[in-house]
């Protein structure tokens, strides 16, 4: 195998496919789109806050399924009566019930079994009140919800501190202290809600994106190789070079602007999700901020944050290699059907075995990933060479496999790779200036058997 | 310098795509490859450049075997290709990096060329907006690009007007006066004749005619005679035995057995009260060396019969 060369395929085909208008146009348009989507994603949320109206003074509980069915009060201030309590949540058919303190150990380990249930402590501090929220742990009740409770106790409480209390110098000491309102999660926390969602979202995304990296980029070399031959610019070419040396050098040129692109999309994607914050602050005052849109963009921030902080360097370095190894699986196929045509013309139908394995292996991805856990379709599909560019990136980022399993997966792509390579350098040298017919699968492979 | 094709065949299957080719060029010059359409010329280019791979023999340059990568060699391809929406400078300027070109020595080569084929105003247009006669003169830069030892030219005229025709043959003795070993194949035989000193005959993969030109033309002797006369000269060819092969409005074509025949007719003429315009004896010319030798071939191989 002679790849003499390749790297002057490669600059050229680098740099002219940059300054092509065609991928010029293309790349404008996904930067835009994605920086589009990226802003979206964190103004969302914001903009639903908005324009739902919600204030800190109004009720809304949302969803009447998500409410707790008792709220346990505990107040050993003995500022207001749990009275108060019931002729508010009544109408919401919550019902009170008052905790003395001593009960509130009994009443924490109920609570660990208990749904749809909180309860509040109001305790007296020298520094102020203090408005605890104890939630269940099987998300029956959420933290927003949770949140709004705790808000209408506090009004309800202060409204009943200043109807108990004169407007003596030490009453106004009194009102004049803060009160802090705080929250815990009794019991084991299962897995984070959104933790999950972005679980389940990376491998999508990831998988389409690499899809559509992979498959439009690998498409581009059999267009490149077949543009080449069917204009017999290749009869020019091949005395300077090996043939092996051309569909080289465009695989690494192709596949070095499919990264520089993927990043640009990821780039994108951060920097609009990245400003959408001040903009979605700007948008809503600080205090429906904490309550509604901004808690939430938080909340995806945190989750982004807390899937991805088990990667490290080697992590990333697998992701890229795994990319790069399963973009020039995927080119080497797409070269060789390039090299198998003689009119342009014949490309689209030459390519429909590429699409077919290429939906195949993104779906033979996508599909056990989404269905979360470990199953054996999911480790099949990160060890089987037409699966695994798409299944394994996502599988590290999310963390569904470890790193031995992923450096082995890895070393599978990379042994079947070197094989196809193997085997395109034999057929490639004996298609290049082949004109005729287009070449059916069984010629291709009866070639490859013909030295 | 020498360059020898020694024993080349190529084989696809149980057809023979040429076989068994050999010749030599041990001295700068231009070589013919001719032949029909078919017949096995652009397959034996492409062995000698190695595109293709052999099924037997060897190309040496020099006593080694050739590498168009490593060795200079220049190819106009009779299927000419540029890219087409990319500019003139850049291609010339790949096509020159792969056969390793410096960057110093691309630009003088390349302002030198395009001058030379007057197109230096277009080497920022791309290919798609250049004349077909344009395009051509761009790719015999490509080929000339890196000075090459050895050239291949495959119909290196075809498509030409006759100014750009005459460019193109003065610009191939420029390469043969600076002493290149060139490889030419072409179905213009006028071209040929005017170029190369060696030359050989291809038909469906068999070299069926080999050798210097002019010694194949004198063995083959003048029996080509032509006569212009004011009167009908065919009862007197007849009774010299002569039948004519061609009969045109200003002279008659005849095929003689020897030179002592053709003497006997122009003695018959004159003795004549015919007015004798033109006389010519001649040896055949090269198209008439081609198509006797592949028809011969073909009659030999039971192709069909002569007619």
């Amino acid at each position: 195998m002679n790849a003499y060369g390749w790297k002057n395929v490669f600059s050229f085909t680098f740099v002219n496919f940059l300054k092509s208008k065609s991928f010029k146009v293309s790349t404008v348009l996904i930067v835009v789109i994605i920086f589009a989507m990226g802003l979206c994603m964190g103004l969302i949320p914001a903009l639903t806050s908005l324009f739902s109206g919600n204030s800190g003074n109004n009720v809304d509980f949302g969803n009447a399924d998500g409410l707790p069915q008792k709220v346990y009060i505990s107040d050993s201030t003995g500022i207001t009566a749990i009275s108060s309590y019931e002729q508010f949540f009544s109408a919401f058919n919550i019902n009170i019930e008052s905790v003395d303190a001593d009960k509130l150990n009994e009443v924490t380990e109920r609570l660990k079994t208990e749904s749809r249930a909180l309860l509040v402590t109001i305790t007296e501090e020298e520094s102020g009140y203090y408005i605890h929220t104890s939630l269940p742990a099987d998300n029956s009740v959420s933290q927003d919800t949770a949140s709004e409770v705790s808000m209408i106790i506090q009004n309800i409480f202060v409204t009943d501190r200043y109807a108990s209390f004169g407007l003596s110098a030490e009453q106004a000491l009194i009102l004049s202290k803060e009160i802090t309102a705080t929250q815990s999660i009794v019991g084991e926390q299962p897995r984070d809600h959104f933790a999950g969602l972005v679980k389940q979202i990376v491998p999508m995304v990831s998988s389409v994106a690499l899809f559509i990296l992979i498959f439009s980029y690998g498409s581009s070399v059999a267009q490149s190789i077949a543009m080449e031959k069917s204009s017999k610019i290749m009869e020019l070419l091949l005395t300077s070079v090996r043939p092996l040396a051309i569909i080289i050098g465009k695989v690494i040129a192709m596949g070095t602007i499919a990264i520089f692109q993927f990043i640009l999309m990821i780039v994108s994607a951060v920097l609009g999700f990245v400003i959408s914050i001040p903009i979605s602050q700007s948008m809503i005052n600080p205090e429906k901020a904490s309550q509604a849109g901004i808690s939430i963009t938080d909340q995806l921030s945190n989750a982004v944050g807390q899937v991805f902080s088990d990667l490290s360097p080697l992590h990333i370095i697998v992701v890229i290699v795994s990319f790069i190894l399963g973009f020039a699986f995927y080119a080497l196929i797409a070269g060789l059907i390039g090299a198998s045509v003689s009119r342009m013309e014949d490309l689209n139908a030459a390519m429909q075995p590429y699409s077919i394995i290429g939906v195949l292996g993104m779906y033979l991805a996508y599909f056990p990933a989404i269905a979360g856990g470990d199953n054996a379709l999911l480790v099949f599909s990160m060890y089987f060479p037409l699966s695994s560019p798409f299944s394994l990136p996502a599988g590290i980022l999310t963390g569904s496999i470890d790193l031995l399993q992923a450096l082995l997966a890895l070393l599978a792509l990379a042994l079947f790779t070197v094989l196809l390579l193997i085997l395109v350098a034999r057929i490639y040298e004996q298609i290049i200036l082949y004109s005729g017919n287009r070449l059916k699968i069984k010629d291709i492979i009866g070639l490859a058997k013909n030295k | 310098m020498s360059l020898v094709v020694n024993n080349i065949s190529k084989q696809y299957g149980s057809f023979t795509a040429l076989h068994s080719l050999s010749f030599e060029m041990q001295k700068p010059g231009v070589y013919a490859l001719l032949g029909t359409n078919g017949a096995g010329k652009t397959t034996a280019i492409r062995m000698i450049l190695g595109m293709l791979s052999k099924n037997s023999g060897e190309v040496l340059w020099n006593g080694n075997p050739i590498s168009p990568i490593k060795d200079r060699v220049g190819y106009l391809a009779e299927e000419r290709g540029l890219y087409p929406k990319y500019k003139i400078i850049d291609q010339l300027a790949y096509f020159a990096k792969l056969k390793g070109v410096s960057k110093a020595d691309f630009v003088k080569s390349a302002d030198y060329w395009l001058n030379r084929f007057d197109i230096s105003e277009y080497r920022n247009k791309t290919a798609d907006q250049l004349s077909k006669g344009n395009q051509q003169k761009v790719q015999l830069t490509a080929a000339l690009i890196s000075d090459p030892e050895i050239l291949i030219l495959d119909e290196p005229l075809s498509g030409l007007d006759p100014v750009n025709a005459d460019l193109f043959k003065d610009i191939i003795s420029e390469q043969v006066a600076k002493h290149k070993y060139i490889i030419m194949s072409s179905h213009q035989m006028e071209l040929i004749e005017s170029f190369c000193t060696e030359l050989t005959i291809l038909h469906h993969g068999t070299a069926v005619l080999q050798g210097n030109l002019a010694e194949i033309k004198k063995a083959s002797g003048r029996v080509n005679l032509s006569v212009k006369c004011d009167g009908d000269i065919m009862p007197l060819a007849q009774r010299s035995g002569l039948v004519p092969i061609e009969v045109a409005a200003d002279k008659i074509e005849f095929k003689v057995e020897n030179e002592q025949q053709a003497k006997n007719f122009l003695k018959k003429i004159v003795e004549s009260d015919i007015t004798l315009v033109q006389y010519e004896l001649r040896e055949p010319s090269l198209h008439e060396i081609f198509v006797n030798s592949v028809e011969n071939f073909g009659f030999e191989a039971g192709e069909g019969e002569k007619i």
